[in-house]
């Protein structure tokens, strides 16, 4: 099969980053932290943080890959020398790492999916019926697998012919059905109380710091901002493609999408749970376990009460399940373009990958505590990657950077000296704030009497122990890291 | 709906989307520039 490794069109291109970005943390998790941290007042800074931290750095990463053609390791390497390239094997575990337990919750949407269309969903309360899978281990790994499996087949597929037309189809389908269910969320009767809690800002509530470090936290995981996966991307761009503007709508339209799904889950959530004599913004505000409340719990039981709820509840499941495949993708894309760098084949290093995840998966998809320390270790490590982008622009002189990598002939979008404070000032600030708010949550509320252990649950002892370990194995792996690497120019 | 609530939610949805349409309208205009520039006469 030809199989071509670049993107055809920046219209692809831009789906295929936008599905990276649009992911469940857009349509499960934000109207969640939205509803605990204030409504309409939770907005102001986590549009703020679209300026301050995720665009800078979807640029950086954008302008990083097309210019290195390599996937995070050869990147660092090549922009900071060999020595450097373990800064870039720490991006690309923590994305991996996050692939494991994310491939879970692909499989979760996909079952719920099925669940949805036939209606076995409702054959047991809504509660009920999710102990029931989780209780299912060989469920859970059959849709693992399954979730592997169809993100496994489009990236096998190729960049042009796979991750491209898979995206052009998904993305316009993904937003026709946030679109519809917005719309029809809207009309309910007694939805626009949902809007007015969305939307209502309790301005006191912005003089809470937890509210601020909050909406970063959500910026910086919506967006993807720090993960390697625009590099891996931006590896198949042109090679003379913008930075500036293509990150720009890359943050926008992921907010776009956040509010999207804001304005399906509120007023859907206030308009129903009242003939079902429940208090909607506990419901909104429940994590559940493993912070499924929400979306496994509550929606499926709420829309049991709307005409025609069981194709809302699909279509509901099927925006969920498209938006966590095609971030999947991108997941398992950065993993196979450390072995495309290589030499490797594509199908070797799909093999190779999908051989080696899929066990690792496993502990995830059987056990929530397992799951829950993943998402705590990798998803906290990401800010981490985050500063290292950073701390590469900074140790290559930001100025020079945008000359030689952000501002080429003819691009789009200038970017001018702001980014050198942001990347030199703002992100490793923000950084700090945010490392230690998170740290400090773990001490004294998640964990006090054992937050120091390394394998507690949501212990400071737990992150600090897996980061040090992939990090001393990657300095010890040092030089052998990047040696494979050709030092050639990119297909293209 | 409280008035508060009605003028964040029209300029959040205006910044972000308003945002999103205008940025990829100048993107793809600017990808047929350059696409029609490329076409040999």
């Amino acid at each position: 099969m030809e199989r071509s490794e670049s993107f055809t069109s920046r219209w692809g291109m831009l789906l295929a980053m936008l599905g990276m970005a649009v992911g469940t943390g857009n349509i499960w998790r934000f109207p969640r932290v939205v509803a605990r941290n204030g409504g309409g007042a939770f907005l102001i800074p986590w549009f703020l943080f679209l300026f301050l931290w995720s665009v800078p750095l979807l640029m950086t990463e954008l302008a990083i890959g097309r210019k290195t053609r390599r996937g995070p390791i050869g990147s660092f390497a090549r922009l900071l020398g060999p020595r450097w390239g373990w800064m870039g094997g720490f991006v690309a575990v923590c994305s991996l790492a996050i692939m494991l337990y994310y491939a879970v919750v692909s499989g979760w949407t996909i079952k719920y999916l099925f669940a949805a269309l036939s209606g076995s969903v409702w054959s047991a309360s809504s509660t009920a019926y999710w102990h029931g899978f989780r209780a299912a281990s060989a469920q859970q790994l059959l849709f693992t697998l399954v979730a592997y499996a169809l993100a496994g087949w489009i990236v096998w597929r190729g960049v042009s012919s796979g991750i491209e037309k898979a995206s052009k189809l998904l993305m316009p389908t993904l937003l026709l059905l946030l679109v519809v269910g917005a719309v029809r969320a809207v009309t309910l009767p007694g939805g626009a109380a949902g809007l007015d809690f969305f939307f209502r800002p309790e301005w006191e509530r912005l003089l809470d710091h937890r509210v601020w470090l909050e909406a970063l936290s959500q910026s910086a995981w919506s967006t993807g901002a720090g993960w390697g996966l625009v590099l891996t991307y931006a590896v198949y761009a042109r090679r003379d493609e913008d930075a500036g503007l293509n990150a720009f709508i890359v943050g926008f339209g992921d907010n776009s999408a956040s509010l999207l799904a804001g304005l399906m889950i509120f007023p859907s959530v206030f308009a129903l749970s009242a003939g079902l004599g429940l208090v909607p913004d506990q419901i909104v505000m429940d994590t559940g376990p493993a912070n499924t409340g929400m979306a496994f719990i509550w929606i499926p039981e709420l829309f049991r009460t709307l005409p025609a709820g069981r194709w809302f509840l699909a279509a509901f499941f099927l925006a969920l399940a498209i938006a966590a495949l095609t971030s999947l993708i991108s997941m398992l894309e950065l993993g196979i373009r450390l072995f495309l760098d290589r030499g490797w084949t594509r199908t070797k290093a799909l093999s190779y990958l999908l051989a080696v995840a899929f066990p690792l998966s496993i502990p995830s998809a059987l056990s929530l505590d397992v799951f829950e320390n993943q998402d705590w270790v990798w998803g906290l490590g990401l800010i981490l990657s985050g500063l290292f982008f950073a701390v590469a622009v900074i140790r290559y002189g930001p100025s020079r950077f945008r000359a030689d990598f952000v501002n080429l002939p003819g691009c789009d979008l200038k970017v001018g000296r702001w980014y050198d404070l942001v990347v030199t000032v703002a992100i490793p600030l923000l950084f700090a704030a945010m490392l230690a708010w998170w740290l400090y949550q773990s001490v004294s509320q998640y964990d006090p009497r054992g937050w120091w252990h390394p394998f507690h649950r949501f212990s400071v002892g737990t992150c600090l122990f897996q980061w040090a370990a992939v990090i001393a194995m990657l300095m010890l792996a040092g030089r052998a890291l990047v040696q494979s690497i050709p030092d050639q120019e990119g297909e293209r | 709906m409280s008035k508060s609530a009605a003028i964040l939610m029209t300029l959040m949805l205006a910044a972000n989307w308003g945002g999103f349409i205008c940025l990829l309208r100048l993107a793809l205009r600017r990808e047929a520039r350059r696409r029609t520039e490329e076409t040999p006469s």
